[in-house]
């Protein structure tokens, strides 16, 4: 038996600070947030917030957010494994002011981002980005709209990776104009993937998609798994490189569709490698380019037809 | 040496990525005045970037989240260009007329319904914007009760049209009329995951002028068509390309599957690939030297008639579709390889 001997003053003090730094204390696994919530709430689902940014310092790593009505809810820096879901309640908004990030990631390795249901919206404003990945093990979007972002849709940069940075894009609209829909240059060591599973990406000024394997050492793998999407009305649809001495890089289309771009496919240095299979290629106006050994093959079962500059006839590989 | 539609692509999208252009203008004190006294009285009317409307708003509020309005066109009127609007909950929203880039976004809040009306222009949508602008429209049911005259969504004027997760219903006339005058960025639709039932034609894909003219479709499904699915038609263009990418989509019980026609010459091609063309008089029709329509991993059949060429027009095959059970007969288009 220990005897408490706090002192009424204490005790007092301790009800004071209490009063004022709930909201903060209320560390939640499962965070709530409403058009008509208040950032003085703990986020819980009587008493939600109002902010994603808000939210998110009040959920527990690997802890979730969830929406309960229609509403903007900011742009947010997540620093940690987290999921943001609106299943089904109507918009939920992130509105990107000029020369900023909707959703920038700057979490640790190990963490994992899940994003769900979110309309994030840049307006066409200058020096816009949509969701900015600086660090962590991965992010994966499904149900989300990108729009009129100026800079990227998405920007997957991590830097330093030493074993894996993955990105998963299911079931959503990525719309320019911009530079860049979808850009993936991780640089560090390891493992490190891409796939889009019903993505149309649309109208982007640089690339549709552009993957750059060449921060990623010699003993990495950077691999690109795309199918049932679509990149369409991009300057260059789809562009890839790495250098001799880095990382070697594979993107294969399942499914999909390059079409009514000025480019279709560059492909860039020895290792860079695109495969085709059961997708089409043009219209366009240039089908292929391959630069400095990169390489653009067919499994045989491709439309690569209407292309203005003529169509490629590319090395088949038989199925089996 | 560059394609001069590499170059209208170029220079249409750093057009588009530039911004808005800098207008300086330095209004008299009188002018100043006016406008802040008008200001005052026209709160409401100021331009947002978000804007909301709800069953339960009004068309005085300023289409705040907290203070929606209620219906689309004070909604369009309210937005800034390259704004949002945003619906809150199942309502009638009422037809509206855009003149700018914009968002119409119903994402799961039920059903948000634009109803064509009785009068003048019997459109739900009716888009009359710059040559330049996108006009984007998510989640929103249209309904045309079945009228003769009734349109769905009028594209006038404009540059691109991306629709999704939409229900277009019963107009008699147009499901979606796009037929814009050519601007520097092009004449694009972007249409997926939409149904269209019971139309006069399902789709009219039909700009006039010069330039690049793609309509991209996903997942559309087009039901009941007393003329045409879908029609694209480059007869009124002077140069350029028409190209309609169109994948796991279905076109069921039209007098015209799929219509590809061109009276210019200007290369007109549909493609279908994953889709299924059945249930009608004719399946597929290219009308036209330089009307193409190409076929993979598609069905036509069963039809009165499977596929059709007119005045040099041409059907193509990839090899791998099946082309059964239409009444006419089931001979094979010619092929193109796969590579």
């Amino acid at each position: 038996m220990i005897k408490s001997t706090s002192s009424l003053t204490l005790l007092a003090s301790l009800l004071v600070l209490g009063l004022n730094v709930m909201p903060a204390q209320a560390i939640n696994a499962r965070s709530f947030i409403a058009s008509f919530g208040s950032d003085a709430n703990p986020c819980t689902r009587p008493q939600p917030c109002r902010t994603l940014q808000f939210a998110h310092n009040n959920t527990i790593i690997g802890g979730e957010i969830n929406m309960l009505d229609v509403a903007g809810y900011g742009t947010v820096t997540i620093t940690k494994a987290i999921s943001i879901v609106n299943d089904g309640v109507g918009s939920a908004g992130v509105l990107v002011p000029a020369s900023s990030t909707g959703i920038t990631i700057n979490a640790g390795v190990n963490d994992e981002i899940y994003l769900r249901g979110l309309i994030i919206e840049g307006t066409y404003s200058t020096g816009t980005t949509g969701i900015k990945f600086n660090s962590g093990s991965g992010l994966t979007l499904t149900n989300c709209v990108i729009h009129g972002t100026v800079v990227a849709a998405i920007d997957f940069s991590p830097t330093g990776v030493t074993t894996n940075a993955n990105l998963r894009v299911i079931n959503s609209l990525i719309a320019g104009f911009g530079q860049y829909g979808i850009k993936f240059a991780p640089t560090g060591t390891g493992f490190s993937t891409l796939f889009l599973n019903r993505v149309d990406i649309q109208l982007f000024d640089t690339a549709g998609l552009y993957m750059d394997a060449s921060g990623m050492n010699s003993a990495s793998h950077v691999v690109a798994h795309i199918r049932d999407s679509a990149l369409a009305t991009n300057t260059t649809q789809v562009s890839v490189k790495t250098v001799t001495g880095q990382s070697p890089l594979l993107v294969r289309f399942v499914h999909s569709s390059i079409v009514h771009g000025n480019t279709g496919i560059v492909a860039d240095g020895a290792g860079a490698v695109v495969q085709l299979t059961e997708s089409t290629l043009g219209p366009s106006v240039t089908a292929v380019v391959t630069l400095n050994s990169g390489a653009v093959q067919s499994f045989g079962d491709n439309i690569i037809n209407g292309n203005l500059g003529g169509d490629p006839v590319l090395p088949i590989f038989p199925k089996s | 040496m560059r394609c001069p539609i590499d170059i209208l692509v170029a220079v249409a999208m750093r057009k588009a990525t530039g911004g808005l252009s800098m207008t300086k203008f330095t209004p008299s004190f009188t002018v100043l005045a006016t406008v802040l006294a008008l200001g005052l009285h026209a709160a409401p009317a100021q331009a947002i970037t978000r804007t909301f409307i709800a069953s339960f708003g009004n068309d005085a509020n300023p289409c705040t989240r907290p203070l929606p309005c209620r219906l689309l066109q004070a909604a369009h009127n309210a937005t800034d260009n390259h704004g949002e609007i945003h619906a809150l909950d199942p309502a009638g929203y009422g037809a509206v007329t855009i003149t700018k880039s914009i968002s119409i976004i119903n994402d799961g809040t039920g059903n948000a319904i634009s109803q064509a009306p009785t009068s003048p222009p019997y459109t739900s949508i009716t888009i009359n914007a710059a040559n330049t602008e996108t006009i984007t429209i998510r989640g929103f049911y249209l309904e045309g009760a079945y009228a003769s005259n009734a349109t769905g969504i009028k594209f006038m004027s404009g540059s691109k049209l991306n629709i999704s997760n939409c229900v277009l219903h019963g107009f008699m006339n147009t499901a979606i009329d796009f037929t814009p005058t050519i601007g520097p960025n092009g004449a694009n639709i972007y249409a997926s995951n939409i149904v269209i039932h019971l139309s006069g034609t399902g789709i009219i894909f039909a700009p006039t002028g010069s330039g690049y003219a793609t309509l991209n479709l996903d997942n559309a499904k087009v039901y009941d068509a007393a003329n045409e699915g879908l029609k694209i038609d480059s007869s009124g263009m002077t140069g350029g390309l028409m190209g309609a990418h169109v994948t796991e989509s279905v076109f069921a019980n039209a007098a015209n599957g799929i219509l590809a026609k061109t009276t210019s010459g200007v290369t007109t091609l549909a493609r279908l690939v994953r889709s299924s063309v059945v249930f009608s008089n004719f399946g597929v029709t290219a009308d036209g030297t330089g009307a193409i329509v190409h076929l993979s991993e598609s069905t036509i059949g069963p039809t009165l008639t499977g596929w059709t060429i007119l005045n040099s027009g041409a059907v193509e095959s990839f090899g791998d579709n099946i082309i059964d059970h239409n009444l006419s007969g089931n001979s094979a288009p010619p092929t193109v390889s796969k590579k």
